[in-house]
Parts: structure tokens; sequence; C-alpha cells
């Protein structure tokens, strides 16, 4: 039995994402009312990680526990960790320091009305320079190989690579392969695939037949990419989306509301605490 | 006609006590039990619980008082203390607790012996008698347990609508309570071995919790948090 293994302070589980931040994230996201890709990406991520957080809390007077531990690589004009403030250079960092670390506190439309609510920031947009996507893979495979060696019976990692376009140092299929190699008792590391995209409405959502996708490109990310676990399955399913137990985690041309379902899905773990 | 109850429970594998989220009562000459099980998902999950489980036992709900009875609970749940310099004070505060209930009345006295339940979400009931389950509520198959089941929130609004079922109590008769994760274990293991229920109605506090860790760790119980509470009628 695999990716069943609870989540608590003995064993955390790890959540990394990796985040194009190359020079063409800066052209328009479709269906991101007139955001720039980088710009929605980094709300998207900062929304997952608030939600992170606020799920490691479970008496608030105590604050967030070590439920998870959390990375965020960027890959653009550098490759490293995208967080900002009290936690830059940081590669990995935990759900406490995630809570008691944002980098800013910003207004967003309030998601349940009328108005704007106050919600932490822990990574800023950056579009510039190429698509270095294999030295963010090794990156993420160096840290979370030594994750996996203090961690090695808890859930397994869950990797989110985020991008529009191709990498331009290399074939990635090598490096999401060693990634997927990774593993824990509880199972393999959990490798997803976002290719983001300029127009709206055409996304492909976590298919499981390779023969109907578009082209090379949506087929390379298919072979990147891991199946989806039984839970998460149910999880898509439940949020309206047509996947089946042999679903790849991975979105083709994905818009604004695509990409945040999947993180919604991708991020999803068993149970916590 | 007198009730005996005896209650057993056990937090997850590798857990504290502390990190407990079911709670139970029961008050044996008012012929009371009740079994809450909190969602880890929510705040202060367990304290919640453990209100819902007393507020029972103090008073006991019905499909028609079940509304009135849970906004006592609610006025009388102590609220978190939250430093409101920090960003998640006021999410917490919107969000609230949650947790099942599973509350039964037992009527001992005053004509046919019998009890009456109310439920909301998966913790079970099972009527039990000379080792063969005469009922099961509300969840009766294995496969009927999901994720997302019906909770009892903190938060001011609408409480979700109680299942309702009742039964006939004879002497020697067994009525167990439990919460989820044995309870679908129960259901599951009695679908080749009936025996189960005699099983159950066996276990004492000293075997309880290595039974739990075992079954865990065999993989046919789920690795949450277990609770038993047994009650036996006696003449």
């Amino acid at each position: 039995m695999t990716y069943e293994k609870r989540i608590d302070r003995t064993h955390p589980g790890c959540i990394v994402f990796l985040v194009d931040q190359s020079g063409s994230m800066g052209g328009p996201m479709g269906g991101g009312g007139g955001r720039t890709k980088a710009d929605a990406v980094a709300g998207v991520i900062n929304s997952v990680l608030y939600e992170l957080v606020l799920r490691c809390i479970k008496d608030p007077s105590e604050g967030p526990r070590h439920y998870y531990d959390v990375g965020v690589i960027g890959y653009g004009p550098a490759v490293g960790s995208a967080f900002g403030g009290e936690l830059g250079g940081r590669v990995l960092v935990s759900s406490i320091e995630l809570g008691n670390n944002p980098l800013a506190m910003v207004e967003v439309p309030n998601p349940g009305g009328d108005g704007t609510a106050k919600r932490p920031q822990w990574i800023s947009a950056q579009a510039a320079g190429a698509t270095p996507m294999c030295k963010a893979m090794d990156l993420a495979g160096a840290t979370i190989a030594d994750w996996i060696a203090d961690h090695p019976d808890s859930f397994p990692p869950i990797v989110i690579n985020i991008s529009d376009g191709e990498s331009t140092d290399g074939d990635p299929q090598p490096w999401s392969d060693r990634l997927r190699q990774l593993a824990t008792s509880d199972g393999e590391l959990l490798m997803f695939n976002v290719n983001i995209s300029q127009a709206e409405g055409e996304s492909v959502f976590c298919p499981s037949n390779p023969e109907l996708l578009p082209n090379t490109a949506a087929t390379l990310l298919f072979n990147m990419s891991s199946t989806l676990p039984e839970y998460m399955v149910g999880l898509a399913q439940s949020a309206g989306h047509s996947v089946d137990a042999g679903s790849r985690g991975f979105a083709f041309n994905a818009d604004f509301a695509a990409v945040a379902s999947f993180l919604r899905v991708g991020t999803s773990t068993v149970q916590v605490g | 006609m007198r009730l005996v109850a005896r209650a057993y429970a056990t937090p997850k594998l590798g857990a504290c006590w502390s990190d407990l989220e079911d709670a139970c009562a029961y008050d044996e000459p008012r012929g009371r039990l009740a079994v809450a099980d909190g969602a880890s998902s929510s705040y202060q999950a367990g304290p919640w619980a453990q209100r819902l489980a007393a507020g029972y036992v103090e008073e006991p709900a019905t499909a028609t008082t079940f509304g009135a009875w849970v906004e006592v609970q609610r006025r009388a749940f102590p609220r978190a203390t939250v430093d409101p310099t920090k960003w998640w004070a006021e999410e917490v505060a919107l969000r609230g607790s949650y947790a099942t209930l599973l509350g039964v009345q037992l009527t001992l006295e005053d004509g046919p012996a019998r009890w009456d339940a109310v439920a909301v979400g998966d913790s079970c009931l099972f009527h039990v008698r000379a080792g063969r389950l005469l009922c099961s509520f509300p969840v009766e198959h294995p496969g009927d347990f999901t994720m997302t089941p019906p909770l009892v929130g903190s938060r001011d609004g609408e409480a979700p609508g109680p299942m309702v079922a009742s039964g006939a109590i004879e002497v020697g008769d067994q009525i167990l309570v439990m919460s989820d994760a044995l309870a679908h274990w129960s259901l599951s293991v009695a679908r080749t071995r009936e025996e189960v229920w005699a099983f159950l109605g066996g276990l004492r506090s000293d075997t309880f919790g290595p039974f739990a860790d075992d079954a865990r760790l065999r993989g046919g119980l789920d690795d949450d948090d277990v609770t038993l509470l047994r009650c036996v009628v006696r003449p």
C-alpha cells in the first residue's frame, strides 16, 4: 500500500514547487485578468502556501505545526530559492517558519465576498532570462534526497513544475526520471507538471491516454509526470474533473483557473495531524 | 435493568494523548452515551468533540431539539486565545471547529426498555445480542464511509439535521459506540467473521491499545484516533 502515510510532526510531508521565472513569463496569462504569467503563478503559489500553513494549525494559540517542509525553486536568470525576506536563500523551510515569516501582507480580492482581504505573500513575480529547467530539477533532487534520508517513512515528496515553455538547458525527461526514482517507504516521489498558456479555455487536465494529446510537447509532459494516486483521483473527480485511475499529474495549456485547480489537487496529501 | 459502561480510546500511531481528537462521555444512571470525532482539518477539533460529547450527556438532543441544542454547545465552547498580530488569527476565527456526534439515550424503566440515538456523521452504534448484530447505525456497510461525512460546526449557522434510530433492549444486550476507523474495521471484519462482535465485547483496558496497534500495523484498521464506548444491559 502506498500514498497512505498520515502526515504528522514525526512524519512531515515535503512539497517543492519549481517555478519558471524566464523572460517569456512576462507575457499575459490566459484567464488571468490582464496579469502576466509570472504574476498569476506567484499569486496562485502564495495562495497554496497560505492554505498549506492553515492546514498546519490545530490550536490557534499554538500556531502552525511542523507538518510540512516546503520549497519554491525559481529558474530563470538564476536557479535557487524563490523565497524573499527572512526565508531568502532557503530551499526548504518548515511550515512553522513559513507561517511566521511571510515576505509581506498584501491586499487581495476577498474570496468570500466584497472588498479585499489581507493575505501573506512569500514569493514575488519575476520574468527574465532563459529556462534552465534541468538545473532546477537537479537542485530539487539533491535537496529532496537529503530530506528523504531524514524522513524515510514519511508520505512521499511532491514536486510540481510550472512552466510556459521548453527547457533551454537540455532534455528534462532524464532529470524528472531521476526525481521519480526517489522514494520513501510509502511510495515514489510524485512529479507533476503544469504547462501554462496565454490562451483561455483549452486546457488538457490530467489525461490518461497519451494518444489523444495534441503534440510532442504534451507527450513529453505526460511521460515526465507521475500517475495520480487514488485519493487525488477522488479529489479531482469531486472538483468536477474527468480523471481516472490512469491519469497522469499534468496540465497542458493550462489557463489561470486550471493552474489553480491543479495545484489544489496536486498539493493535497492524505490525513494531516 | 441497569447499564454498565466502559470506554476505551487510543490516539493515532506515534501521536500523544493530547493530540486525541475523539471524545466520549457516558452517564450510567441516566443511560446516556456519546462519542464525537473531531475533524482533523479543523481547529480545536478535540475540544469541540469533547464539548459535543459532554453536552449530549448533560442534556440529550433529539431530532426536534437538535438545532437549539447545537446553539447551546456553541455558546458553551470556549474560543481559543489567538495573538491578534498573527495573520492567521482572523481566518481561524472564521473557519471554526467541526466534529461528528453519535448520542444514545437508553430508557430502562417506565415501560419497554429501548434506545434512541441521534447521529451526525459516521461515528456508529452497533446493537449486539448474543454475539449477533441486530442494528448498525447510521452506517450499515463498510463501503459507505466517505472522506467527507456530515459534521457539526462550532460557527454560527444552521446545524445539519441528525439521523435518528431506535431499538428495543433486553437484558444481556450490548450497545457499542465507536468512531469511524473502528466502525469501518468492525463492519469489514463482520462480513466474514461475525464473532468480531463478541471479540469487541471482550476487550479490556489492557488489551484495547495493543489490539488497535496490531490492527493498524496489519493494515486493516485505519491509522486514526480510535474510540470504543461499550455498554452492557444488566438485570
